[in-house]
Order: structure tokens, then sequence, then C-alpha cells
């Protein structure tokens, strides 16, 4: 697991001094070495700015170094050594142009070769991340990741990176179109961020930077060739203890170099023209080609390569194309693969279609389209040959053709095909009306049915004229009057019976003869009610006065209860007056 | 002899036994520390973040970096909870930490950390969602929240951190005392052995 140094607590520390002992040591080792060389300047300078001065300067060398001998490494085993030793000096220049730091464009670089395998094409989308990071302020590593995703296949990074391209849009778009919408909406992007104030400072950056790197590569080499090992695992094991040693040594040759230029003035001129003219002018140029001697003697220097290295370049670059050639090659043989397909399955439902004229079901169908019938089992036989032949299209139509010509029968059924409406719909249509006839007719079993619905009203009526005839009993044994009866029939011996309602209905009317004489008379009024023979629902009433004048009241009750009779028969009662 | 460091080379050299008893008291007093922030480990996955917790499955960066982000495994977290009792790389100041508690997992440091910086999310996030951030922070407190040991804003946090506050020096103490007795005991039977060497020497 990979140690988080912050996530600690450091219980019961102690100082250890062994650093800057050995600090100390090697700045007395090194003013032995100036006093040989006879040049006595560390007494005018800052001994601890020069030592954090070179403490930085080394520790950026070695930072660089790894960095670049890692990319080179990368380009190495990909087969392009060759254009690995153009990319750091491509690199160094491009950090000038572009105002970004080379520790974030070899990363950059690496990552896009290694996906690429092609140095020209992996710059191309380099100056394009180069721009869409200057435009949008993301990091160059993150729209780097992105658009190395994108190259082989994967753009769906792109549309999370809210650099214009939307999220659907990611998913179909390819590579090239991608590339050519980045540029058209973020070229010159970088170029115009470097023209800012920003982008000076970062350059002034870069270059103290780059030339931190520069002076502590120098001085590492000085070192070097000081300890007579010339090695650097000689001198100490890891990079804190060897910049320890570089920092205190502080004056190496090419720091010398430096600090000799600064302006530290002695009336007006500076100290390195004061050395330059002391030595007869070619003091510091010749400290300098020394320097550059000693460094390509001791074969530190990046070069282009050692004899044989541009046939062995060559063979790499052989190789790669090989590898390019053979991936065009696969990419050619999987489209071939896709037309090849394509036309088999063309061929299958060509030949599906051929065997119809093979299948019994068609043969049958065909021999009963030969056969008399009506224009509407022609268009049903027709459309079942279509779905046999799985031409569905022409089915579906011949389909819609035959559920129009059934629209009267749709029509009771309580479906309308509407104008523009299709099979599917028309099937819901006739569904959901069928699933409504079923409910009303399920709710309809459910209601209770008697077996005569009338016989219980005529039986109610019954009871209701054998009340009235028990109250006109107490009225007769009241009143001591004749009977009045409408609703009583004289049977064969002369007994009075109980109609029926049914008489009624049917037509014959009980005679209601008033025989009694209300209010003390000796005769009655004769009241008739003389059906009508051809219209049973009409009763004309004649009131005959024979015999002693009734009272009014009499008269009045007799008719009343006429007139009652006649409504409970169902007989529409017309009132009109004829003065006499 | 001056230091600990000398000190424990000296014990190593001369009386392991002392070491050993020396650095099983220390042991305790750590462990103690790193006990109380394992008890404030979580089973599954705190805060309702219910998609965070591991199920086996192999997970895969959706931002651009590389590294996907760590799922959650409270036997990873509980296990990244530790200490060292061997002295440390000097810093840039020379000063090395002889024993030290730690916190080593990666989503065991996203928890302890989480929130310190940004309490209501990161500007930078890459998420979809706008919230993500705040989502995740507020979703920590069930683990607890940030406690910090000392005046820097990077002693804060809510798991080792925490447990160190809780403990109230009460580790530090303990140390400091185990070296102490030890150093006591150590200097007692060099001068014992110096009073018996020289008495040899001149019956001799």
């Amino acid at each position: 697991m990979a140690m988080l140094p912050n996530i600690r607590i450091d219980i019961a520390s102690s100082f250890n001094d062994k650093g800057f002992k050995k600090a100390s040591r090697s700045s007395n080792l090194l003013t032995k070495q100036f006093k040989q060389m006879g040049v006595a300047l560390t007494a005018a300078l800052s001994v601890r700015s020069l030592i954090r001065f070179s403490q930085t300067a080394v520790k950026e060398f070695a930072a660089d170094q790894d960095a670049a001998m890692k990319l080179a490494k990368t380009f190495d085993n990909l087969g392009m050594s060759f254009e690995g030793a153009i990319a750091n000096d491509y690199i160094n220049k491009l950090q000038f142009s572009s105002r970004v730091a080379d520790d974030e464009l070899r990363p950059a670089l690496s990552q896009l070769i290694r996906t690429t395998l092609d140095f020209n094409e992996a710059q191309k989308i380099l100056n394009t991340a180069l721009d869409v990071s200057a435009g949008t302020g993301m990091s160059l590593e993150s729209i780097t990741s992105a658009l190395s995703k994108a190259y082989l296949g994967n753009t769906t990074a792109l549309g999370r990176m809210n650099i214009g391209i939307g999220k659907a849009e990611a998913k179909t778009i390819s590579f090239d179109q991608a590339m050519e919408k980045l540029n058209s909406r973020f070229g010159g992007q970088a170029a115009v961020a470097a023209d800012t104030y920003a982008g000076k400072l970062k350059l002034l950056s870069i270059a103290s930077e780059e030339a931190r790197e520069s002076i502590g590569q120098r001085l590492v080499l000085a070192l070097e060739l000081l300890s007579k090992d010339q090695t650097v695992e000689g001198l100490a094991d890891d990079m804190q203890t060897f910049a320890d040693k570089i920092g205190l040594a502080a004056v190496g040759l090419g720091n010398m170099l430096g600090i000799l230029n600064r302006k530290i003035q002695f009336g007006g001129r500076t100290l390195g023209e004061i050395l330059y003219a002391a030595a007869g002018g070619g003091f510091i140029d010749a400290l300098a080609k020394l320097g550059g001697v000693a460094e390509y003697t001791s074969g530190k220097k990046r070069t282009l390569g050692a004899p044989g290295a541009m046939q062995q370049a060559a063979k790499d670059a052989a190789e790669r194309k090989r590898l390019l050639a053979e991936q065009k090659k696969m990419i050619e043989l999987e489209k071939k693969a896709a037309a090849e397909k394509a036309k088999r399955e063309k061929l299958a439902a060509a030949q599906r279609r051929a065997n119809t004229i093979f299948d019994m079901e068609t043969i049958q169908i065909v021999a009963a389209l030969q056969g008399k019938v009506d224009g509407e089992e022609r268009l049903r036989l027709t459309a079942l040959l279509a779905l046999q032949t799985q031409n569905y299209v022409a089915a579906e139509k011949l389909a819609d053709l035959v559920i129009r010509l059934q629209q009267p029968a749709l029509n009771t059924l309580g479906v309308t095909l509407a104008a523009g409406e299709n099979i599917d719909q028309f099937i819901v249509k006739l569904i959901s009306s069928q699933a409504k006839l079923a409910g009303l007719q399920l709710m309809a079993e459910d209601f209770p049915i008697p077996e005569d619905i009338f016989q219980e009203w005529e039986d109610s009526l019954d009871e209701v004229l054998k009340k009235l005839l028990e109250m006109l009993e107490l009225l007769d044994e009241i009143a001591k009057k004749k009977e009045k009866t409408g609703i009583f029939a004289l049977d064969a011996l002369g007994f009075k019976t109980l109609k029926s309602y049914q008489d009624y209905r049917s037509g014959e009317r009980a005679a209601i003869i008033s025989n009694s004489s209300v209010g003390g008379g000796t005769t009655g009024t004769n009241t008739n009610f003389i059906p009508s023979s051809t219209n049973t629902s009409s009763t004309t009433v004649v009131v005959n006065n024979a015999g002693s004048v009734i009272t009014e009241q009499d008269l009045v009750m007799s008719i009343t209860e006429a007139i009652y009779l006649q409504q409970k028969a169902g007989t529409q009662i017309v009132f009109s007056s004829t003065s006499i | 002899m001056s230091g600990v460091i000398e000190l424990k080379k000296a014990l190593k050299q001369y009386s392991p036994d002392l070491l050993k008893e020396m650095n099983g008291e220390i042991r305790t007093a750590l462990k103690e520390v790193t006990d109380a922030a394992k008890a404030k480990v979580p089973g599954s996955a705190p805060g309702g973040l219910y998609n965070w917790q591991d199920d086996g499955r192999e997970s895969k960066s959706r931002t651009s970096r590389e590294r996907p982000f760590p799922k959650y495994n409270s036997l990873i977290v509980r296990r990244g909870l530790t200490y060292s009792l061997g002295t440390s790389r000097p810093n840039s100041r020379g000063f090395s930490a002889l024993y030290s508690l730690l916190n080593k997992s990666a989503v065991g440091a996203i928890i302890e950390t989480a929130g310190r910086k940004n309490p209501y999310g990161s500007k930078d996030s890459q998420s979809n969602n706008p919230n993500a951030g705040r989502r995740f922070v507020a979703g920590m407190s069930g683990v607890g929240s940030l406690k910090q040991y000392s005046n820097s804003q990077m002693s804060r946090g809510r798991l080792l951190f925490a447990a160190y506050v809780e403990n109230q020096g009460k580790a530090l103490d303990a140390v400091m005392k185990a070296i102490d007795k030890t150093a006591k005991k150590f200097n007692e039977r060099s001068r014992t052995h110096n009073e018996r060497a020289s008495a040899y020497g001149n019956v001799a």
C-alpha cells in the first residue's frame, strides 16, 4: 500500500544533524579545492544562499532527468528510439512557446505516444490539447487522457468534460469529428494565452526552472569529475544525501559560471567583466569550453546516438510501419467481414422468400384465391398470403382495408374507426368495447328477475279490492244502505263475487249499479259505466236519475267511486260537462 | 550518548531485553490510539453512500484520472490504521520521528480528511452532480466530526487524528515515560557494570 505521508502523527521527534555535519565537511572540502584552483570567491558571496540554490537546482535537474529518461524509455519500448531523441528537444522548445512546463508536457506526450504509436499524430493531438487546456482552464493531463481514450474509440470521456461536446453527441461522434470540432472551437487559444501577462510570467518561471535544471545538471557533472570515480552512485545512495552534498559543495563549475555573470559591480563593471578583462578576455569562455569538453567526454550529454543507432532507428521505424500496416489490415478485414455478413443476411432473406413457393400453407392460400371468393374474402386471403411471405407492410395495408369494410358491423359493437387510425388502434377500441359489453352482461346477470312481474301487482290489487269491499260492507251495516257494487259480479246463482283485476284489464268492466239511496230516498239513482266497445281504454259514465232524487252527497260519492275504479283499471278519464 | 536514536542503538547492542520492554510499553500506548481509531470505522459505507461499498467488482475511473476512486472497505481502512516503532527519515528541517501513528490506506485517508479543505465540495470536481462533494462530506459526518490536535490545519481528521485528540496526550506521555524509564535502567546497568569492571580490575 502506498504511504500517504501527511496522514501520520509523529510521536517524539528528534533532531538529526547528520546532514548539516556532512554539509559542513563538504563545504570545507570545496574550499580547499578552490584554494587549489587559485580562486577565492566564496568569501564575497553568501554560502547559505548558494547552498539553498544548489540544492534546489540539483533536485530539479534530477526530477527533469528522471522524466526525460522515462519518456525516452517509452519511445524505446515502442520501437521509436529515434523519435525519442527528437521528442525531448521538441518538449524543450514547446514549453517556451506554449508556456506549459516540461514536467506537464512529457507525461502528456508519453501517454499520446503509447496510444497512437505515431509521433506526428501525438504532436497534433498534444497541440489540440494545449489549445483546449488554455481555452477551458482544465489541466493538460485530464484533457490528454480524454483525447487518448477518444482515439481508441471511447469518446464518452469527452462528453463529461464540458468542452462543447455533449453526452449524447459524444456517444456517436468519431475521433476525427471531435478533433475538428475542438480545433475549430479552441484553435489558437494556447498562443493567445502565451501572449498574456500571465503567460509571460510563466515563461520567466519556466526559463528560470530550466536554468536551475541546467545548473543542477552541471553541478552533478562537476562533482562527478571532482570525485574521480565519475559515477553518481559512488557519491551517495539517494538524491536527498546527494543534493545535500552538491548543495554544500556549492560552487561547481557551471554554478561558478552563472555567478560570475551576475551583476556584482565594482566601479561600474560586473565581476564577470573584470575577470574577463583580467584574464585576457578568454577566462569565462575558456571555462565554459572546458565545461563543455568535460561534459562531452564524460558521455553525459544527450546525443542522437552512438554508431549503429541510425540503422537501429531505421529498423525500429520499419517495424513500427509494419505494425501499423497490420493494424490497418485488421480493420479492413473487419469491414469486409461485416459486409459479408450483410450480404449473407440478404441472401437468407431472399431464400426465405423463394422457399415460400414450396410452403403448403401458401399453396393453399393461392389455390383459394383462384376460387370463387367475394371481395372481402379475397382481401383476407391476400393479407394472409402477405403474412406468409413476410411482407408485413403489404399485410398491414390489406388488413386495414378489411377492417374498414367491416365498419358497419363494427358500429353496432360501438367501435368507430376514425380516418388515419391504424389496425393497432382499432384492435384497442374493439377490445375496449367488448370488455364494456362483457361487464354489462355480467352486471345484468346479477339482477334478480321475478317469474311474473305483474302477478304480485295483480295480487296486491285484489287485496285492495277485498279491503274496499269490507269497508263498503261496513258502511252498509252502519247506514243500512243498498250495496254499491261495481266491483262485484253476480254469479250464476245470483251471489255476488269479487271480480278479478284481470277482468278489468281484459275490457270487461264491472257495471256499477247503485241501488241504494243515500240520504233516505226510496229509490236510487243508476250510475252506469258503459265501456266503449271500440276503445277499451275509455268509458262513458251515464248518470241516470231514475226514481227519487238522491242527495247530492250520494251522487258525488257514486260518481267518484266509479271514476276511481276506472282509473284503477288504467282507463283514461276525460272530464267534460254538459249542461242539462 | 545522547538522543533517543542513539539510545535505541545502544539498547539493541547491549540490552535487547530493555529495548523489548520499552517497545512493548510504547506499543501498548500507541495501540490504544489505533484501536480507538478503528472503532470509529463503520462496517459499511457511511452516510447512506451505499454505492460506494466495495462489492468485489473491479471499479473503473469515471473521470479523466487513470486511477479509479477507491471503494469503501472497512477491513482495508482498519488495516491501514497502524503505528510504527521505527525512526523515520529526517525531514527538510532535520527532524526524525521516533514513533508514528499512521493511516496508510487510500480510502482511510479519504475518510480522514474529507471536507478539510472544501467542506461544501471542490469546484474542480468532475462529477456530473454539482452537489456530489457536499453530499459526500455530509455523509462523512456519520463517522465523526473533524478534530484538530495541533495548530496546523493539516492535523485535522476524523479517524486517527480524532482518536489522538480524544486520547488527550496519554499516548505521548506513556511513550516519554517508557523511554525515560528505559534510559534510567540502562544507565543504572551501565554504572553497575563499570563499577564491577573496575572492581575486578583492582583485584586483578
